[in-house]
């Protein structure tokens, strides 16, 4: 079982006749057991086998190493299944429409399964993630996780049929996604990451994919308790004008609300292990008298229907300018870190319709935020696109000729943050 | 147990009222306060619709605020719920009293409201109907308004601002502007917004830039369940 903290950071002060009320809510997870074998698993590899996974032979080669040395992640008695997908989807191992408990015996029969697949046909996505889903539903009970791989774009469906098993998978499974090469299409991965509260991230060369498997896999194996949602109170006449999961990545879960009464709602984030995410909460409040305080929300986790811990968001409403004008540390940081991001994708859209003056602009202030915020990663997948010449700034020219690579690799990671730097670290 | 606020609400909560928010008296000395529902039923993961009622409350029979259906507490001047001021009859929206910048007796309104009825004639994609979406009033008080959501990235807020939840998806950044006319009316002009505006039951949209003159009643449809009607008091 994971422990849970919640801790609030705000600056509750607001002016005579203001309403918003920001905060950053930082919740902390404490697995007991670092590896926590009582917990039921399951796990689900999707391995794209369409025909362009053939060429070069390279990328086939790769992804199913890759493979192998995830199932070789995969602790004992987690219950698990390979699906290959091209525009149709087959379990590849095992072959009865069910997932098999990982013992030494699976585990070197699906690598000989995956060993031997082949490559042909199309890309349907939706179609993998629905036997996926079909095959998860034997195991209500276990935190279930999926990879899926693929290395191009979705073609051989319709959006709206993709878009039908999105909604079908929905808080049945969460899916960690990845691009290999760059022919596939960042949008559509992260439409189908964010929708089941996964990563996405580009592996530009095959040889990279061993790594990340297993890193996936690990990670997946720390979650000690799935499905647990933020539950949000507001006081009546507030609305909700966002909540983010602002780190390790950005997520707007604003859409994703659960009402519960009218007052209350819950927000899913999957499972949790070992680990502290962030969250940015604005609520618009009545405005009250100055002297007054309010509740401007409840920030609460709830794990199998019971509250855990909670935060408060205060609003007190004060004539003096220095304290209502202050702006949080934390709440100013992820501000910067969400613009970021924004700027990053605006920008590479800009750049890809050919308005160099918008694309310019945007990357710069990019440039000038990731330097404000320390964030170093990021910076260094910009100067892929852009020659920096003052990231104070933001002065900087576009890259005459950019890597197809490079810049998918900035688009997909542009959601990842950096979390505030505490005082004296 | 349960505790009474300062403004007439029982609470379940003893730290700060479950349904204002005020603090209560006690709440240093309260326990670790439940953000339970009152009612737990057994909560599913992903609880897919939660009947949302707005008879919960457990005040007294109250005269509910014309503009948001919140119970009015004893014989408060102000909705509790949305600022609503009982004695004067004026929806406090906008966080001013209604009143034209004109200085004429006469002035202009924009009800937004989710139109289950516009919603079902429109929206054949997988977008569900809000089960909670409070009416908002906006005082027309400026010559040229802005409908749409506001943008963190752009720095814009459009002074008619349908951003949060829950949100139409199908709302452009700057949806459509309203424009006043000599004699003191509005039109509407669509800027180009990527899913167009319509008007009353014409189920065309109206042409991008172009003013179409609004009268009292008049109902402006934009994304996929949202209904703006003008009204001239």
């Amino acid at each position: 079982m994971t422990t849970f903290t919640a801790e609030a950071y705000q600056n509750e002060y607001l002016p005579a006749g203001g309403g918003e009320v920001n905060a950053v809510v930082t919740v902390t997870g404490s697995a007991a057991v670092p590896a926590p074998t009582s917990t039921q698993a399951a796990e689900i590899i999707i391995v794209d086998v369409s025909g362009s996974m053939g060429s070069p032979r390279a990328k086939l080669t790769a992804a199913t190493r890759a493979t192998a040395v995830a199932i070789d992640c995969i602790r004992d008695g987690v219950m698990f299944g390979v699906i290959a997908g091209n525009d149709t989807a087959r379990a590849v191992y095992p072959q009865e429409g069910r997932l098999v408990a990982a013992s030494p015996q699976t585990r070197e029969d699906a690598k000989q399964a995956v060993a031997e697949l082949k490559t042909t046909g199309g890309t349907a996505i939706g179609r993998w993630l629905a036997l996926a889903d079909e095959l998860f539903a034997a195991t209500p009970e276990a935190i279930r996780h999926a990879i899926l791989l693929t290395d191009g774009r979705d073609e051989h469906e319709t959006p709206a049929e993709l878009e039908a098993v999105l909604t079908d998978c929905e808080g049945s499974f969460q899916c960690d996604c990845r691009g290999v090469g760059t022919d596939w299409e960042v949008q559509e991965l992260r439409r189908i990451a964010t929708t089941l509260l996964g990563t996405v991230d580009i592996v530009a060369e095959p040889a990279g994919l061993e790594a990340d498997f297993q890193a996936m896999i690990e990670r997946a194996m720390g979650k000690a308790t799935g499905d647990v949602s933020l539950r949000l109170w507001t006081p009546q006449g507030a609305t909700v004008a966002f909540l983010k999961q602002v780190a390790p990545t950005i997520e707007d879960l604003t859409s994703r609300a659960n009402p519960v009464d009218a007052l209350t709602a819950d927000y899913p984030t999957g499972a949790w292990g070992d680990e502290s995410r962030d969250y940015h909460l604005c609520v618009h409040v009545q405005p009250r008298a100055v002297g007054e305080e309010m509740l401007a929300g409840r920030v609460g986790l709830m794990v199998a229907g019971v509250a855990v811990s909670q935060a408060l968001i205060r609003a007190l409403w004060t004539d003096d300018e220095q304290l209502s004008t202050r702006i949080n540390r934390e709440v100013a940081h992820y501000t910067g870190q969400a613009e970021l991001a924004d700027a990053i994708q605006e920008g590479l859209e800009a750049r890809k319709q050919g308005d160099e003056h918008t694309a310019t602009f945007k990357l710069g202030r990019a440039v000038q935020l990731a330097a404000a915020a320390g964030n170093s990663d990021t910076m260094k997948l910009l100067a892929g696109v852009v020659d920096v010449q003052d990231q104070h700034t933001g002065t900087v020219r576009l890259k005459p000729r950019v890597q197809d690579a490079d810049e998918m690799a900035l688009d997909t990671r542009s959601t990842k943050t950096v979390r505030v730097k505490k005082p004296g670290s | 147990m349960s505790t009474t606020c300062p403004h007439g609400h029982l609470s379940k909560t003893t730290d700060y009222c479950d349904q204002c928010g005020a603090p209560l008296k006690d709440r240093s000395a309260a326990p670790p306060a439940s953000i339970n529902p009152p009612t737990p039923a057994s909560t599913p993961a992903y609880p897919a619709e939660v009947e949302v009622s707005p008879d919960t409350k457990p005040s007294v029979p109250a005269e509910p605020c014309p503009d948001c259906q919140t119970p009015r507490v004893g014989s408060d001047k102000f909705c509790e719920g949305c600022g609503y001021n009982f004695a004067t009859g004026v929806s406090a929206a906008s966080g001013a009293p209604a009143r034209s910048m004109s200085g004429t007796a006469e002035s202009w309104e924009a009800l937004v409201e989710a139109d289950r009825e516009y919603f079902e004639r429109v929206t054949t994609e997988e977008i569900d109907f809000p089960s909670h979406c409070p009416p908002r009033r906006f005082v027309l008080d400026q010559p040229e308004i802005g409908v749409g959501r506001h943008s963190q990235a752009r720095g814009t807020r459009p002074q008619i601002d349908l951003s949060g939840a829950p949100e139409d998806p199908a709302i452009s950044r700057l949806h459509a502007i309203l424009l006043r006319q000599d004699d003191g009316s509005y039109a509407v002009i669509d800027p180009g917004s990527s899913n167009g505006t319509t008007l009353n039951d014409d189920p065309s949209p109206i042409a991008p830039n172009t003013p179409v003159t609004l009268a009292d009643g008049d109902r402006i449809h934009l994304g996929a369940w949202t209904t703006i009607t003008i009204r001239h008091g």
